[in-house]
């Protein structure tokens, strides 16, 4: 048979999945133990202080047994030609045919590399998951994470312990032991006597032979295998079995268990290694309060525990209450897109912008809001925005402005954040840094120079007709960047050049800014406006007004908002807002 | 002589031989390197015996936690079994001949092995094919080129291991895993090694702590570069007679 392909090719074209781990590690200390990775240091070069080790999941079987494994399904007659159970042949051999192999890799010449056992890397990074898929409660004996912990206190020799609960531990030790003892001496007695009493047919009889009977009894095993938690309610002094309890409590005690357990194993594994423990979604069951406070925890535990050896946690979270609590240095976005995954980190964007990493991690913090997890964002001035956006989305597509597709913005994740203008071009770069489309609705804000007190000139807040410039820092960061002008430039920025913006302009990477425009001849200056403008008949405003009638002059723009959605739902809304929509609508999450 | 007397004398040497056991305890608590000198007949492999089961004893969590190993050189391989047996399945202390201890120090560091046998003359092999050098092995203590490995003759594990001593990085590595190195019958040990452990470590007051047992007037091999006498201000010295 002729070979078409050689084993060697082969390899080459069945792709590697291979993750590189790189440990730094201290020469000058000489107490500094460098343990489980000595194995991984084959260079001898005193300034090389990382150890560079490849894991790598590939093809392992060789030529023949791969030959023998797939042979008979994949040829008939020497020809290729796979019959109908070639695929499943492959995939229950799946485990058979790929493995994973660990090389320790010289940094300073990356074709020195030499394999090392399975062994030797779980000896350097001893790891430890909580997934997602927890059983929670006490009830399944192959889960029970208190069973095991206390199994573990029976087992451990007394110098192992700790100390906080050495001493419970060593009268409960005493208590069983004895009961182990009288019980089982009662339980000897009682039970020869009713043997030897039962056993009535005179052989063995009395004289000669004495029958015993022994029972093993065991109390501890007892309190191994039968200890389940329950539920003292403080004020009724009832106990109730943990499967009455919630379900985020459950959740919470079942972490903590599982978190113990993982830090005895640590504690016996010694220092010189680096543990790792993964986490997936806490989050399940718990109220946000309990979520933040969870994340508050966690960190605190660890930390405890770190003082013997540094943990390595890897926390993967839906929820903005734990996103929200993390320092930025310490969280790594995960977006889908159609190349696959791609992980950001956000200690890169926090390093080459530490000026505007502060002020964004406390407005994300204290705002709650769940920018990390939407595929869109909506960047808006205040409340009557944030309460008529969701509506004016609905309005846009009854009427079609959305075109024919499949999932309209309504049907879309989309975060709403409250950001004024004076604000939001702060949170572009990280924005942009996310790749999340982002509308950007903010206001013309124009201002014009005005007498002020002491016939000083100051900037007043004026009708779009009399404007000179704006005060909005958002719409002066965008023509800036337009222009290519550095962001402290001070020269004017012309009202009527931000007017004349096209759709083009208005529009940056995955960004887009949209603000009042004129409709029916007049430009109103904030959202309230904009509606008046276009609502004349709802409002009591005539056709031949001027831009100084429209003026909102309502105490509550929250208000106004239901006050409009209330009594005039069949409101038009402002064509900025429409284009925005529009705009923001058409954007693909995934690229 | 009467069973009594006999009884009497066992118990005295006894005492006698338990008081310098406890005297290489204490050393060995200490930290110091020290070298343990019994003539024919005195009881010194009795005396690193207990050493041994002291050390299994007390030093478990300490060295296991820390990934390290107690190796215990002697000189043949029957001696290495003897000392196997006393210890547990999955000790720390690892009983070794000096060539299995120094190949399993160095073989990981391909590359100084692969330059070496390259460049230095005496690592030429008499038998074997021209392939380059891509991998350095000992097996069977034969040097023979086959297939790109190069197998090494016992004593080139013993020079490649003092060429790899001769590097900081490799004693800063090296010391970090062997926090105790026992040897016996150290008086017939290969000098140039004996010679580095104590210029780069026990001089130094660095890196392991070393116990040699052995009688300086029983050095067997002399021909062969055999170490004798191991003399240093740093070693103490317990004498059993």
């Amino acid at each position: 048979m002729e070979k078409k392909l050689s084993y060697e090719d082969l390899c080459k074209q069945v792709e590697i999945i291979s993750i590189d781990f790189l440990v730094d590690y201290s020469l000058d200390d000489p107490d500094d133990n460098l343990g489980a990775l000595s194995p991984f240091i084959i260079d001898v070069d005193v300034d090389t202080t990382t150890a560079l080790i490849r894991v790598e999941y590939r093809l392992k079987t060789d030529e023949k047994t791969l030959w023998a494994l797939l042979e008979s399904s994949y040829y008939k007659d020497g020809a290729f030609a796979p019959n109908e159970e070639a695929h499943d042949v492959l995939a229950d051999n799946f485990g058979k045919l790929f493995g994973l192999t660990v090389y320790a890799i010289n940094p300073n010449n990356l074709e020195d590399k030499q394999v090392k056992s399975q062994k030797e890397l779980h000896d350097l990074f001893p790891f430890y998951a909580i997934p997602a898929e927890r059983v929670l409660g006490e009830d399944d004996t192959q889960n029970s994470s208190l069973g095991s912990l206390i199994s573990g206190f029976f087992d451990m020799s007394e110098g192992e312990l700790d100390p906080e609960v050495a001493e419970e531990i060593k009268r409960l030790r005493k208590i069983v032991e004895k009961a182990n003892n009288d019980v089982q001496k009662q339980s000897d007695e009682i039970l020869s006597s009713v043997v030897n009493n039962s056993i009535g047919f005179g052989y063995p009889n009395i004289e000669e032979l004495k029958l015993g009977v022994t029972t093993q009894l065991n109390i501890d095993e007892q309190i191994k295998n039968q200890t389940r938690l329950s539920y003292i309610s403080g004020t009724a002094n009832e106990s109730l079995p943990s499967s009455h309890n919630g379900l985020g409590y459950k959740n919470l005690i079942k972490i903590e268990f599982l978190l113990t357990a993982f830090a005895k194993d640590i504690e016996k594994r010694g220092i010189a290694c680096v543990p790792l423990l993964f986490i997936e979604e806490p989050e399940s069951h718990m109220h946000p309060q309990m979520q933040t406070a969870f994340a508050a925890y966690l960190e605190k535990f660890l930390g405890k525990l770190s003082t013997v050896v540094q943990i390595q946690t890897f926390l993967t979270s839906h929820s903005a209450h734990i996103a929200n609590t993390m320092e930025f240095a310490k969280v790594r976005y995960a977006q889908k897109s159609n190349a696959g995954v791609i992980y950001k980190n956000l200690n890169t964007f926090a390093q080459a912008n530490p000026d505007n990493i502060d002020f964004i991690r406390k407005y994300l913090t204290l705002t709650k809001c769940d920018l990390f997890f939407a595929d869109k964002a909506i960047f808006i001035e205040g409340a009557s925005e944030r309460l008529l956006l969701p509506d004016m989305i609905e309005k846009c597509v009854t009427a079609g402005e959305f075109g024919s597709c499949k999932y309209p913005l309504s049907a879309q994740y989309y975060a709403l954040i409250e950001i004024g203008g004076a604000y939001a071009h702060k949170f572009i770069p990280f924005i942009e840094f996310l790749g999340i489309p982002c509308l950007i609705l903010t206001d013309l804000d124009p201002v014009a120079d005005r007498k002020g007190r002491g016939g000083k000139i100051v900037k007043k807040s004026v009708v779009t007709g009399e404007g000179e410039t704006t005060s909005n820092e958002t719409i002066k960061w965008w023509v800036r960047k337009n222009k290519g002008l550095p962001d402290n430039d001070t020269s004017k920025i012309e009202l009527s050049e931000i007017i004349a913006m096209t759709s083009d302009d208005k529009t940056r990477g995955k960004c887009h800014i949209e603000f009042q425009t004129a409709e029916k001849g007049l430009c109103g200056h904030s959202l309230e406006e904009a509606i008046r403008n276009v609502n004349r008949k709802y409002y009591n405003l005539s056709n031949r007004i001027g831009e100084k009638k429209l003026e909102f002059t309502g105490k509550s723009k929250t208000d106004f908002a239901l006050d409009l959605i209330s009594k005039c739902s069949n409101y038009s809304v402002p064509d900025y807002i429409k284009s925005g929509l529009k705009w923001l609508n058409d954007q693909r999450v995934l690229e | 002589m009467s069973g009594k007397y006999i009884s009497a004398n066992y118990d005295l040497a006894k005492a006698e031989a338990d008081k310098v056991d406890a005297q290489i305890v204490e050393t060995l608590k200490s930290g110091h390197s020290f070298r343990v000198e019994a003539g024919a007949g005195a009881g010194k492999t009795y005396s690193l015996n207990r050493v041994i089961e002291w050390i299994q004893a007390n030093k478990w969590s300490d060295f296991t936690r820390k990934k390290q190993n107690v190796v215990c050189i002697t000189y043949t391989n029957a001696a290495v079994n003897v000392i196997a047996e006393r210890l547990a399945k999955d000790s720390f202390i690892l009983p070794s001949t000096i060539h299995a201890f120094a190949w399993n120090a160095i073989r990981q560091y391909q590359s100084v092995l692969i330059e070496a046998v390259t460049i230095n003359p005496d690592y030429q092999p008499d038998e074997g094919d021209f392939n380059q050098v891509t991998e350095v092995a000992y097996t069977l203590g034969h040097r023979y080129k086959e297939n790109g490995i190069q197998y090494l003759y016992h004593d080139d594990v013993l020079k490649l291991f003092c060429l790899l001593l001769d590097n900081a990085k490799f004693r800063r590595v090296f010391a970090d895993k062997y926090p105790l190195i026992l040897i016996d019958e150290y008086q017939d040990s290969y000098k140039p090694i004996i010679d580095r452990f104590v210029g780069f470590f026990i001089a130094k007051g660095i890196g392991p702590q070393f116990g040699f047992f052995g009688d300086a007037w029983q050095t067997i091999y002399q021909s062969n570069k055999a170490c004798g006498k191991i003399e240093h201000d740093k070693i103490d010295v317990i004498k059993k007679d």
